[in-house]
C-alpha cells in the first residue's frame, strides 16, 4: 500500500514536472524573431498591458511635447472620421505636430516602410527579410536616398519642414513607454529608434520602386527568344495605337518634341555603379500599381465648378497606406493624403486648387549584361578597355545579435544587382547584370509636394512639377476659377531608339542612356475645356511613345470613365455626388468585350451544344445556359454570378492562348488583355499566333476547362466576392492583424479597380466651390494601432463604395 | 480579530486568489508558478484549488486590463488566434470569452503543474520523515 502510494506521488510529481517544464520552455522561448509567447499573453506584460491610441490622449501629449520643444501653440481637432486638423501660426510647430500626430498613430508603419529601401528590415523581423535587404543594398538605393536627403536638407523649401517633422516624430518616440509601445514592436521585442530626417527620402524611394521597379526586361528577353520576329512584333508592337489616350485627339497624331535631350551632367546618379535572387515578396512591385484621376470642367458640372477625382491603386495594407490630415497656417491651408514619414500632403487640395496623380507607367529601369574579364569579376569590358568594379561591404544586423556582410558592386553607370548565377537560365557566367534606374537619381520630391500644398491655381500646380523626377506621374490639377490642367511629370531616359524592353549587352557608351528627355517637353495640357481622364494609359499614340514606355495599362478604365462622364453630361450636368457613384463603378469592359465576342462565336454551334457536348455538367453547366449569363451586362458586383463565370472563362482562355503560344513559365511576359481581344478580331494575327487551333475551338476548350474547374472548386458558380476574395494584409505581414472577411465587388479593369489584394487605397473627390466641398475614403482607418477601433473601421464603407464627407476647416489664425 | 466560519481555510481561500490575481496583474508569467509553489508549501492548500484560482486570477486580470484598454487586447488576440475561421468574428462576444478562456488556461496549467510538483515534494518529504 505504502509503495503504491509512493508510486502515485512519484507519478504525480513527474507529470507535474514535465508539464511545468514544457510550459516554461514553450512560454519562454522566442519563435523566429518574435518575443517569447509568455511575455505576449501574460496579463502583466503582453498585449493585455497595452493602451490603445485615442484622440484625447494625443491632444494632451502633443500639447506637452510642444511645450517641451518651446514651440508655438497648435490647435488640433479631430472630426467624426478621426481625421486630424492642425492649425498654427507657426509652420515649424505645424510640421512638428504633423510628425508627432502621425508617429502617435503610425510609428510602426513609417519605421517599417522606410526600412525596406534602406535594406534594414531584417533588423526588425530577422533573417527571413535578408533577401529583401540584400537586394535593396545591392541596388544602392540607400546611397541614392542619402544623396536625396542631402538635397532636401540643403533646399530652403524642404529643410525646415523635414527637420521639424523629424523632431515631432522623435518627441513622440520619447514619450513611448511599455503601455504605449505599439503591438508590432511588442511582438518583436523591440523599441523604435530615433527618427532621422533621411527616413523621408527612404520612404519616397520606396514609393518610386513600387511604381517603377518592374523587372519586366528579363521576362521580355526570355519571351523574345521564344518567338519568331514576326510574331513578337505582332504581339508586342513598340508603339501600339490604342484608343482613350490621355491627350484627347492625340490618338491619330504623333507628339513631337519628346526628343529634346538634356545631358547626364544635369542629373548625375548618386554613385557611379549585387547573392540570392529574391523572386517575390516585398521586392516585386504589384503589376497593377496604377490609379484613376480625372478632372471635369466647370461647364459640365451642375454647380458650375470644376471637379477633381482621384483613386490611387496600390496593394492593400493595414494600417492603411495613407494618413489623411489637414494642415493650416496663415500662408497655407491644405487637406489630403500624407505619406506617414514625410512632411506635407502628397495628394490633396488647398482652399482653391487641387492635384491628383496616377502612375505614369513609364519604363525608367533598364538592365544590362556585362562581360567580365575573368571569374574574379573585378573588371568589366567597356569601350575596348577593362574597367574596375568598385566593391564595398555593408553589414546587416539581425535582432539576435548576429550579422551578415553584403558586398555591393558598382560599374561606372549603375549597380551590379544580380551576379554569379542569381538568375539561372537567363544569363551565363561570366556575365553579370547591372542596371540604370531613374530612382537612383538624387531628387527632392518633397519640395514638389510642399509647393503643391501652397498652390492657389492650376498654374501653380504645373510650376511645382518642374523639378519633379520620379516616379513618373500623371498629375491632373483643377482650381476654383474652373481651370483644369494635366502634366506627365518626371524624368525619362533618352535611349536614342534602343529597345528598352529587353536586357542589353553593354560594352560601349552608345549602349547606355544618352541623357534624359528634357522635362519641359513632357506631355502637358496647360488648360482644356474637355474632361481630362488618366488611368495609366498612354498619354498619346505614335512612334515617340516608346520614349516613355511600353507597358502602359489597357485603355478599359479610361474608356469607361469617359463613357460615364459623357453619358451623364448628355442628359444633364453632373453633380459632385454622382462622381462618388462613378468611382465605385464595377463595370468591366474587357470581360464584357470577351463575353460578347465568345457568345457571338457560339451561335453556330449554339452554346448549349458546347456545354452539353462534353464534361461541362452539373450546376455550372446549367448556369452557363441561362439568360442571366448570356445577357450579362459587364457588372462585377459582389453578388454577381455571371461575372464569375464570364471572368473565369476569359482567364482560362487567356491562359490557354498564351501558354501555347509563348509558354506558361513565370519567366515570360504575356501581352495584355487589350492585345488579346484585338487579336481575336483579326483573323490573320490569330492564324500567325495560333496556327493549330481556331478561335472557336480555343473558346470551347476554355469554356469546358473553366466549367470543370468551377464545378471542382465550388460545386456551382460562386458569387464574384467569393471567387475574387478581398483581403487586406498587415504591412509587416503579421498574421491576424489584417482582414479577410471583406465582401467587395470590382475588378482590375473596372473603375473600382479592386483585385482582391490590390485596388483603391485613397479615394478623393473635390468640387472647387467657394469653400472646397470634398469626399474621401481609405480601406482601413485613421489609426495604425490594431487595438483601436479606428484601425479598420472604414473597411465596410469602403467595400460598399461609400465616401466620407471631408470637414475642410477654414483658417482661423491670421 | 474576527474569526470567519471555517477559520483558516476561508482565510486561505481569500488570500490565495488575491495573491494570484496580483501576481497575474503585475509579475511576469513565471510569477504564477513561483507563487503557486510557495502557497502550496506554506499554506498547504490542495493543488486542485490552486489550479482553479490560477485560472480565475488570469481571467480576472485579463478582464481588468481589457476594460482599461477599451477591449482592444482581446480583439487583437482574437484575430491572431484565427477565431474568425470558426465563426467568431472580432466583434462577437464569444470571441472575447474564448480568448479569456485560452489565456486563463495557461494560468491554470502554470499554477496546477507547479502546485502538483510542490505537493508531491511535500508528500515525499513527509513520508521520508515519518519513516
Amino acid at each position: 500500500m505504502n509503495s503504491k502510494r509512493k508510486l502515485l506521488i512519484l507519478i504525480q510529481g513527474l507529470t507535474s514536472l514535465i508539464v511545468l517544464a514544457a510550459l516554461c520552455l514553450g512560454l519562454g522561448k522566442s519563435y523566429e524573431s518574435l518575443s517569447p509567447l509568455g511575455q505576449l499573453i501574460a496579463p502583466s506584460s503582453g498585449i493585455w498591458r497595452q493602451q490603445p491610441t485615442t484622440n484625447v490622449d494625443v491632444e494632451h501629449r502633443l500639447k506637452s511635447a510642444l511645450k517641451d520643444a518651446g514651440l508655438a501653440e497648435v490647435r488640433l481637432q479631430f472630426d467624426e472620421f478621426g481625421v486630424p486638423h492642425l492649425e498654427s501660426k507657426n509652420e515649424e510647430a505645424l510640421y512638428f505636430s504633423q510628425g508627432f500626430v502621425t508617429a502617435y498613430f503610425r510609428i510602426w508603419q513609417m519605421d517599417f516602410l522606410s526600412r525596406i529601401t534602406a535594406g534594414r528590415v531584417a533588423e526588425l523581423v530577422g533573417e527571413k527579410a535578408l533577401p529583401v535587404d540584400r537586394f535593396f543594398r545591392r541596388l544602392r538605393v540607400p546611397a541614392a536616398a542619402r544623396a536625396s536627403s542631402e538635397m532636401m536638407m540643403n533646399d530652403p523649401v524642404t529643410r525646415g519642414p523635414i527637420s521639424a517633422y523629424a523632431r515631432g516624430v522623435n518627441a513622440r518616440i520619447g514619450q513611448i513607454d511599455i503601455a504605449s509601445l505599439p503591438i508590432e514592436y511588442r511582438l518583436f521585442g523591440l523599441f523604435p529608434e530615433p527618427w532621422a530626417p533621411e527616413r523621408a527620402a527612404y520612404l519616397l524611394k520606396y514609393m518610386t520602386w513600387e511604381l517603377t521597379g518592374y523587372l519586366y526586361d528579363f521576362r521580355m528577353t526570355a519571351t523574345k527568344s521564344k518567338l519568331s520576329a514576326e510574331v513578337f512584333d505582332l504581339l508586342f508592337p513598340l508603339s501600339p495605337k490604342r484608343p482613350g489616350t490621355i491627350i484627347r485627339g492625340a490618338g491619330d497624331s504623333e507628339q513631337d518634341g519628346m526628343r529634346k535631350t538634356v545631358s547626364h551632367d544635369l542629373f548625375q546618379p548618386a554613385f557611379k555603379m549585387a547573392k540570392a535572387f529574391p523572386p517575390a515578396g516585398l521586392i516585386n512591385p504589384a503589376p497593377s500599381n496604377g490609379s484613376n484621376n480625372w478632372a471635369i470642367p466647370a461647364r459640365m458640372m451642375s454647380n458650375g465648378r470644376a471637379l477633381l477625382s482621384n483613386d490611387l491603386h496600390l496593394s492593400y495594407t493595414l494600417p492603411a497606406l495613407w494618413f489623411p490630415i489637414q494642415m493650416t497656417s496663415p500662408s497655407m491651408n491644405v487637406y489630403g493624403a500624407s505619406l506617414p514619414g514625410a512632411p506635407g500632403i502628397v495628394v490633396g487640395f488647398t482652399e482653391s486648387m487641387g492635384w491628383a496623380v496616377t502612375n505614369g507607367t513609364d519604363d525608367v529601369l533598364d538592365w544590362y549584361s556585362l562581360r567580365f574579364r575573368d571569374q574574379k569579376r573585378q573588371e568589366y569590358l567597356f569601350e575596348e578597355d577593362w574597367r574596375p568594379v568598385v566593391s564595398t561591404e555593408e553589414e546587416i544586423k539581425l535582432p539576435d545579435g548576429r550579422s551578415e556582410i553584403v558586398r555591393t558592386r558598382e560599374t561606372h553607370f549603375g549597380p551590379i544587382v544580380f551576379d554569379e548565377g542569381d538568375l539561372p537560365g537567363v544569363i551565363e557566367i561570366p556575365t553579370g547584370l547591372a542596371m540604370q534606374w531613374t530612382g537612383l537619381i538624387p531628387s527632392n520630391e518633397v519640395k514638389t509636394f510642399l509647393l503643391l500644398n501652397r498652390g492657389t491655381k492650376a498654374a501653380d500646380c504645373l510650376d511645382a512639377l518642374k523639378s519633379y523626377v520620379a516616379p513618373g506621374q500623371n498629375f491632373v490639377c483643377a482650381d476654383r476659377s474652373g481651370k483644369i490642367a494635366y502634366k506627365h511629370a518626371g524624368l525619362f531616359p533618352d535611349r536614342r531608339g534602343r529597345d528598352g524592353r529587353v536586357v542589353t549587352e553593354v560594352s560601349h557608351s552608345g549602349d547606355l542612356w544618352q541623357g534624359y528627355l528634357a522635362p519641359d517637353v513632357n506631355p502637358v495640357m496647360e488648360t482644356t475645356t474637355e474632361p481630362i481622364v488618366t488611368a495609366n494609359q498612354p498619354p498619346f499614340n505614335g512612334a515617340k511613345l516608346s520614349d516613355l514606355g511600353w507597358f502602359f495599362a489597357t485603355p478599359y478604365r479610361a474608356i469607361q470613365i469617359r463613357a460615364l462622364i459623357d453619358s451623364k453630361a448628355k442628359s444633364s450636368r453632373i453633380s459632385p455626388e454622382e462622381v462618388i457613384a462613378m468611382q465605385s463603378d464595377k463595370f468591366n469592359r474587357s470581360t464584357l468585350d470577351f463575353h460578347r465576342m465568345a457568345i457571338s462565336e457560339f451561335q453556330h454551334p449554339p452554346l448549349k451544344d458546347v456545354v452539353n457536348g462534353d464534361q461541362c455538367v452539373g450546376r455550372v453547366g446549367d448556369f452557363l445556359q441561362t439568360d442571366d449569363f448570356k445577357t450579362w451586362n459587364g457588372d462585377h458586383s459582389a453578388e454577381s454570378l455571371a461575372a464569375t463565370a464570364a471572368y473565369d472563362w476569359f482567364t482560362t482562355f487567356e491562359y490557354q492562348v498564351w501558354a501555347t503560344a509563348i509558354g506558361e513559365e513565370e519567366t515570360v511576359y504575356w501581352p495584355n488583355r487589350w492585345q488579346l481581344l484585338d487579336m481575336t478580331r483579326d483573323a490573320a494575327t490569330w492564324q500567325a499566333v495560333s496556327p493549330q487551333v481556331t478561335l472557336n475551338e480555343r473558346l470551347a476548350e476554355a469554356l469546358k476547362k473553366s466549367c470543370a474547374k468551377l464545378n471542382d472548386l465550388y460545386g456551382s458558380v460562386p458569387v464574384w466576392s467569393r471567387y475574387q476574395v478581398t483581403t487586406i494584409r498587415h504591412s509587416g505581414r503579421l498574421p491576424g492583424l489584417g482582414r479577410t472577411d471583406i465582401k467587395a465587388g470590382g475588378s482590375g479593369d473596372s473603375v473600382f479597380a479592386n483585385k482582391g489584394n490590390h485596388g483603391p487605397v485613397w479615394k478623393m473627390i473635390v468640387s472647387f466651390e467657394d469653400t472646397p466641398k470634398a469626399w474621401n475614403m481609405i480601406p482601413g482607418g485613421q489609426s495604425g494601432d490594431p487595438l483601436s477601433r479606428d484601425y479598420d473601421s472604414a473597411i465596410a464603407d469602403w467595400a460598399e463604395g461609400k465616401m466620407n464627407p471631408v470637414r475642410f476647416h477654414k483658417r482661423t489664425m491670421q | 480579530m474576527i474569526r470567519l466560519p471555517g477559520g483558516k481555510k476561508i482565510f486561505r481561500h481569500l488570500l490565495l486568489p488575491a495573491l494570484l490575481l496580483a501576481t497575474a496583474m503585475f509579475a511576469p508569467w513565471w510569477g504564477t508558478p513561483v507563487v503557486a509553489i510557495a502557497v502550496c508549501l506554506v499554506l498547504r492548500l490542495e493543488a486542485r484549488w490552486i489550479a482553479v484560482y490560477g485560472f480565475v486570477a488570469w481571467i480576472a486580470a485579463c478582464i481588468i486590463r481589457d476594460t482599461i484598454a477599451s477591449e482592444g487586447p482581446s480583439r487583437v488576440l482574437g484575430r491572431i488566434l484565427p477565431l474568425e475561421m470558426f465563426g467568431f468574428g472580432a466583434e462577437n462576444p464569444m470571441n472575447r470569452l474564448i480568448v479569456y478562456a485560452i489565456v486563463g488556461l495557461f494560468g491554470c496549467l502554470l499554477a496546477a503543474s507547479a502546485a502538483g510538483l510542490a505537493s508531491s515534494l511535500r508528500a515525499i518529504v513527509k513520508q521520508s520523515n515519518s519513516q
